[in-house]
């Protein structure tokens, strides 16, 4: 099982480049793209299909024909993609967006665009960590994107073999 | 619109991989072999032993199912095949089914639980990372130094904790310094002697590690009683000379001499009055153990008064008994409970019958079973690998005319200095996922330090028990 | 026994009732007139038919006894005909309550009551006066009036008592007359002659003494909060100090006097011994005291109208300020928001200019990136292939995800590693047959070609990037033309483009729908014509809230004028809004209504307004439409200025 990303941007360069920032993470976790909200509910297909976990998603908030916000809260809905932690990326999300992002689609962080790649690597690595720890996940396979030393709780009590 | 999310976890069954499969088709074949063909010279009793000996070999090796799983099976089996309660007929009743059971609480196990109620506390207080803050005091400056000392510290806490459980407690104080180092050899070298003195310090007392309840465990169901102050006696000073040749090779190959490493780690005692409480409870049961020979108490009972006064003070509480490591625990019984069916049914009399030992001088017997137990447990579980083999080395015993307390531990003993892979053991594969070890430097560095390891274990030790006439 | 002239009409007393009232009516008054004739009727329309005569008798007076049932009723139907309307009205009643001359007393139309029985010769006495008053407004050279006197002999117009008697004189002569009767008893008084700017009486002082002005005139002023007020100069009347008596004795004003005048100065008992003497100087003073009071009390109720009209005009006033007040306001926030914008267009321009030069880098420096690159390519041995990726990547329009997952899958077969076949994807290596190929020959060229394509990819955005910068920069400059004089030959499709890229990002996942027609080139200030288009357009995409659809129209509706319509199918504006969405300041931002940038629609009404254009908003759920209409030949005032 890997765990996935799932970054969710319709301009094709803020997609590559989104995604050319998380390069330093493959290996460790599935990095997949999609340009719309279709697109990102059959990656979410894909990814199940493949025995993953979809773990974080990160969002754009203008989307062609409906918001970030919107995807995050059907993200909510469904039981695949619930315990995904949540990210907005967006340099347009007014206070209102985001009030309803926080309240009713359980927003964990946001990220003005532009970037800074180090704080986007860095988010990236907290939320995964939160989810493997939320949720007692088996660290060691995703341990490169996590920040082990958090993480290293979850072995304690593992055991001897 | 938000749904609330349901608390029902998504369990999801794994897909068995292709080796899986292929051991519940071999499991499966081996169990039905001996009950179906007619093994000479085995009883049938011997020969149910021996489908569910072959069974627990194959599930054991590769893991076809959970240990665990397969050390309870082993359990159910006995019971359904060779106690009162049997549903085959035609075989005599070798055991009782609640003598297959009592495996679940066999002292060693009450021991264990001891051991991991006191390492679960040591946590909670953040009595294990305080200790290994202060212990390192002595040892700042130099890269090699502190290598020696957190060699040492793992070692020590690897005594009472559990090795993975050392692992994890002293990455989560490394890493941060580690990713301050350079990338380069300096950091492979200190992310492996972590793994490595939590392997070797789980040597060095009965609780240290599974093996060496196995090995108690079997040898007092034969009658062979081992203190715990006699274990470490026996195991104590292979322990140092192993870490200190570890120290020295992996410091060589890897630190560079005369690079500046601050460890400054600051001990933030738990004053609180659970606490300390704590603090005296632990103490004392350490105290108990090492001082056996005076008080005659044995360790087991020690080890369950921990158990009954951190609970009955509230120090530690229902919650901290659930987190237990439980299939450790199960695992170990589960050993138990095959090496006493394995007694009980004559099977090892068939086995010693096999291969005429008398004309193995006893040296090679020994490295043998010290060279199939470093390998096996290398690729598997350590515990399986001693739950396999110690019945077999304490079958042996007589056959050879040798003393089982001794060969069961150097079994036991050469199943822990396995450390040349990641799948090895839980802290190699924690050192693995770190990203700063390869397979190489693992294997290689395992590779040597467990060869001689087990050279000394095999050549060095029972001749300086023989001297101090402990054995 | 007719007595008159030719001339004069008959004069008729109708009394209206029956029995034995009416007959003692009719028989006191036949006694009484020879010049009247009394007629009976039994009701009004029996007395029409009476009067109904070709010589058009006249009726002074009519006298309805109790006996005609509701008073009311009668009287009513009396005044529905003319001769009857003048006439005065008397009752005769035997009844001890009447609740049936409302209406009667309301219109005034009740002059004299009598009870049943009377005193022989009152009713006669009653009619007297009512005809003779009759006579006097209706016919005032009437000789009979003359005929009209009282059983002792006096004419009718002088009262019986002294006080009315007194009261009919003239003020002088009563003063006169009141002095005489005080010298009477005290012998004679003094005048004091006294020079104007005298206080004769003392506010709130104890007062001993009554004065008699005979000459001159005396003010009453008083101090109040507001300050010293006079309050009666001309009505002051002629005895001063006499109704501080009611007054504990205490001067209510300060009589001041302001011409010379001659007074008598009595004291308190020496008016009191007078009054006690010469019960006729009672009487006297009585009527000189309500005639000034009557004066002072009609001054008063002047007064009180004066203050009612003045609040009222005060009231005028300040809804007046009130308007001018708002209608500031207004002006202020307009002036506000033009300055904003004024600033904002300025700000705009600025930066635009700035970003010339380094769009311009960048584009230069994508371009330079791509040639250089290509040249260190050119010295690697497989640096023929690696090229061919980067310029593939350059050139290719970006692929959907979908669509590159899809070709991942189809390469993972050939990888069998899915990050290998993402990496091939990436290179450009999309054909399984080649990706196979690839791998047999060379799988480190993979990690070249991915980097070339990475290469390739990045000089691609780089210029869209630029390219997205240069369009903006270009829309921004014309967006922020500074105000001047009305340009000739403007392109309003080139405003309108400007604006929609410069709110693109307010449009974002909306469709527009762009249908231009054929316009002529138009005389306008196109600048502020696009703060119009910001305004429409922000304002229908907040409605739509993210998803919809807005078209822009464009056509020419005749020869003079061209019309621009933006069209929204959000849900539309409430019809209880609409008629106010142009006033300046308004906004439903909580709502479905919201303007950008602080502006509104009512900045955008007046610069169409100004262009001499019209600008409507016709709004029902699902189609909410903004139509400007525009003048070709630019706006009316630059229209007189040039001709």
């Amino acid at each position: 099982m890997k765990l996935a990303v799932l970054i969710l941007e319709d301009e094709p360069p803020v997609r590559d480049a989104l995604e050319r920032d998380l390069a330093p993470f493959r290996g460790a976790i599935r990095i997949e793209v999609a340009e719309d909200v279709d697109d990102a509910w059959a990656v979410v297909g894909e990814i199940d299909a493949d025995d993953d976990r979809l773990a974080l998603v990160l969002a754009d908030h203008r989307l062609p024909g409906t918001t970030g916000v919107d995807f995050l809260v059907q993200l909510l809905a469904d039981d695949r993609t619930r315990a995904a932690r949540k990210v907005l990326v967006t340099g347009q999300a007014d206070q209102a967006d985001t009030i309803r992002a926080v309240n009713e689609a359980g927003l964990d962080r946001y990220v003005a665009k532009p970037w800074d790649p180090d704080e986007l690597r860095a988010v990236v690595r907290n939320e995964l960590t939160e989810h493997v720890l939320e949720h007692r996940l088996d660290p060691l396979p995703h341990l490169a994107a996590l920040d082990a030393a958090r993480v290293m709780v979850l072995l304690r009590d593992r055991g001897d073999r | 619109m938000s749904a609330p999310p349901t608390s029902r976890p998504r369990v999801r069954l794994p897909r068995p991989t292709r080796l899986q499969r292929g051991g519940l088709l071999v499991g499966a074949v081996v169990f039905l072999l001996p009950l179906v063909v007619d093994i000479p010279g085995l009883d049938p009793a011997g020969q149910r032993m021996l489908a569910i000996f072959l069974l627990a070999i194959v599930f054991w090796v590769t893991e076809a199912i959970p240990l665990v799983a397969t050390a309870v099976l082993v359990i159910l089996l006995q019971v359904l095949l060779l106690s009162e309660q049997a549903i085959l007929p035609g075989s005599e009743e070798v055991l009782t089914s609640a003598s297959v059971f009592a495996a679940l609480a066999d002292p060693v196990i009450v021991l264990f639980l001891g051991g991991f109620l006191i390492a679960d506390g040591a946590a909670k207080f953040g009595l294990d990372r305080n200790l290994a803050a202060v212990l390192m005091r002595p040892f700042a400056g130099d890269a090699r130094r502190t290598v020696l000392g957190l060699m040492l510290i793992t070692a020590l806490l690897s005594m009472f904790v559990s090795n993975t459980a050392t692992t994890a407690t002293m990455f989560a104080v490394v890493i941060p310094i580690l990713v301050a180092l350079p990338p380069g050899k300096a950091r492979t070298g200190l992310a492996l002697s972590i793994p490595v003195a939590a392997n070797v310090g789980g040597l060095g007392t009965p609780v240290g590690s599974p093996p060496n309840a196995i090995a108690l465990g079997q040898l007092t169901a034969m009658g062979e009683q081992v203190s715990f102050l006699g274990w470490m006696l026996l195991a104590v000073p292979l322990m140092l000379v192993v870490l200190l040749f570890a120290w020295w090779f992996l410091t060589r190959r890897y630190v560079p001499p005369g690079v500046p490493l601050d460890l400054e780690l600051t001990a933030d005692f738990d004053r609180s009055p659970a606490a300390r409480l704590f603090y005296v409870v632990a103490a004392g049961t350490v105290t108990l153990w090492l001082t056996e020979p005076l008080h005659g108490i044995s360790s087991s009972t020690v080890g369950f008064l921990p158990v009954v006064v951190l609970l009955a003070t509230q120090v530690m509480t229902g919650d901290d008994l659930k987190v237990l490591q439980w299939p450790v625990l199960w695992l170990v019984a589960g050993g138990i409970a095959l090496g006493s069916g394995i007694g009980a049914s004559g099977l090892d009399v068939w086995l010693l019958g096999l291969v005429a030992w008398e004309s193995f001088p006893v040296t090679a017997v020994v490295v043998l079973l010290a060279v199939v137990g470093l390998g096996l447990s290398t690729v598997i579980s350590n515990s399986a690998t001693a739950n396999l083999l110690v019945p077999l080395a304490i079958s042996l015993a007589a056959g050879i005319g040798t003393d089982p307390t001794a060969i069961a531990v150097v079994v036991a003993l050469a199943c822990s200095l396995a450390m040349a892979l990641p799948i090895s053991t839980p802290p190699n594969a924690i050192a693995y996922a770190t990203g700063e070890v390869d397979t190489r430097a693992m294997a290689s560095s395992g590779i040597v330090i467990g060869a001689v390891g087990v050279g000394l274990l095999v050549f060095g030790l029972p001749p300086l028990w023989n001297l101090l006439g402990l054995v | 026994m007719s007595v008159r002239d030719d001339g004069d009409p008959r004069l008729l007393s109708v009394v209206v009732g029956t029995g034995p009232i009416a007959a003692r009516v009719v028989e006191e008054l036949r006694a009484e007139f020879r010049f009247v004739e009394v007629v009976e009727v039994a009701d009004a329309t029996a007395a029409a038919g009476l009067v109904e005569q070709p010589d058009e008798p006249q009726v002074p007076l009519v006298v309805v006894t109790s006996t005609v049932g509701s008073v009311d009723e009668a009287v009513d139907a009396l005044d529905r005909f003319t001769v009857f309307a003048s006439a005065r009205v008397a009752l005769v009643t035997d009844r001890q309550v009447h609740d049936d001359v409302a209406g009667a007393v309301d219109r005034d139309r009740l002059d004299a009551i009598v009870a049943v029985p009377w005193t022989a010769g009152a009713l006669a006495g009653h009619a007297r006066s009512q005809i003779a008053r009759w006579l006097r407004e209706h016919r005032p050279d009437d000789p009979r009036t003359d005929l009209l006197v009282t059983p002792e002999g006096r004419p009718l117009e002088r009262p019986d008592s002294e006080l009315l008697r007194e009261m009919e004189l003239e003020a002088d002569d009563v003063t006169r007359q009141m002095l005489a009767s005080i010298e009477r008893v005290l012998g004679p008084r003094p005048r004091l002659r006294l020079p104007a700017g005298v206080r004769i009486t003392h506010q709130d002082h104890p007062v001993d003494a009554v004065l008699l002005v005979l000459r001159g005139s005396v003010a009453l002023d008083r101090t109040t909060r507001v300050g010293d007020l006079r309050l009666h100069h001309a009505s002051t009347g002629p005895i001063v100090g006499l109704l501080s008596l009611a007054h504990q004795r205490r001067a209510y004003f300060t009589a001041r006097t302001t011409t010379e005048v001659d007074v008598v100065h009595l004291s308190i008992e020496q008016l009191d011994r007078a009054l006690r003497e010469d019960p006729d100087l009672g009487a006297a003073l009585a009527a000189v005291s309500i005639r000034a009071l009557a004066r002072r009390l009609r001054r008063a109720e002047q007064l009180q109208v004066e203050k009612i009209e003045l609040n009222r005009t005060l009231d005028e006033e300040r809804q007046r300020l009130r308007e001018a007040l708002t209608a500031l306001e207004q002006a202020r926030m307009e002036l506000i928001a033009q300055a904003r914008f004024a600033t904002l267009g300025e700000l705009a321009a600025g930066i635009a200019h700035e970003l010339n030069n380094p769009v311009a880098a960048l584009e230069r420096a994508a371009s330079y990136l791509a040639e250089d690159v290509g040249r260190v390519l050119a010295t690697h041995p497989q640096g023929e292939l690696a090229d061919v990726a980067l310029r593939s990547a350059r050139d290719r329009p970006p692929r959907g995800t979908a669509e590159e997952r899809q070709l991942r899958r189809a390469l993972e077969p050939v990888t069998g590693d899915r990050d290998l076949a993402r990496r091939l994807v990436a290179a450009g290596v999309t054909d399984p047959d080649m990706a196979r190929q690839l791998l047999a020959a060379d799988a480190d060229l993979v990690g070249l070609l991915e980097a070339a394509a990475g290469i390739g990819g990045a000089v691609r955005n780089l210029e869209l990037a630029s390219r997205r910068i240069t369009g903006l920069v270009s829309s921004l400059r014309s967006y922020a033309r500074p105000d001047g004089d009305p340009l000739d030959d403007v392109d309003l499709h080139d405003g309108l483009d400007d604006t929609l890229r410069l709110t693109a990002h307010r449009l974002r996942g909306i469709e527009v729908a762009r249908d231009y027609g054929e316009l002529p080139r138009l005389r306008c200030h196109p600048a502020q014509l696009d703060q119009v288009w910001t305004n429409l357009l922000v304002n229908a995409a907040d409605s739509l809230d993210g998803s919809g659809r807005i078209t822009i129209t464009t056509e020419r509706p005749d020869d003079d004028h061209v019309r621009i319509r933006i069209l929204d199918d959000g849900p539309g504006i409430d019809p209880e809004v609409l008629p106010r969405v142009f006033e300046p300041r308004f906004s439903t931002k909580q709502g479905t209504v919201r303007f950008g940038l602080g502006l509104g629609l009512g900045i955008a009404k007046r610069i169409v307004d100004d262009h001499g254009g019209r600008l409507t908003l016709a709004s029902e759920p699902g189609r909410t439409e903004a139509c400007v209409v525009l003048p070709i030949d630019g706006p009316p005032d630059d229209r007189e200025a040039r001709s």
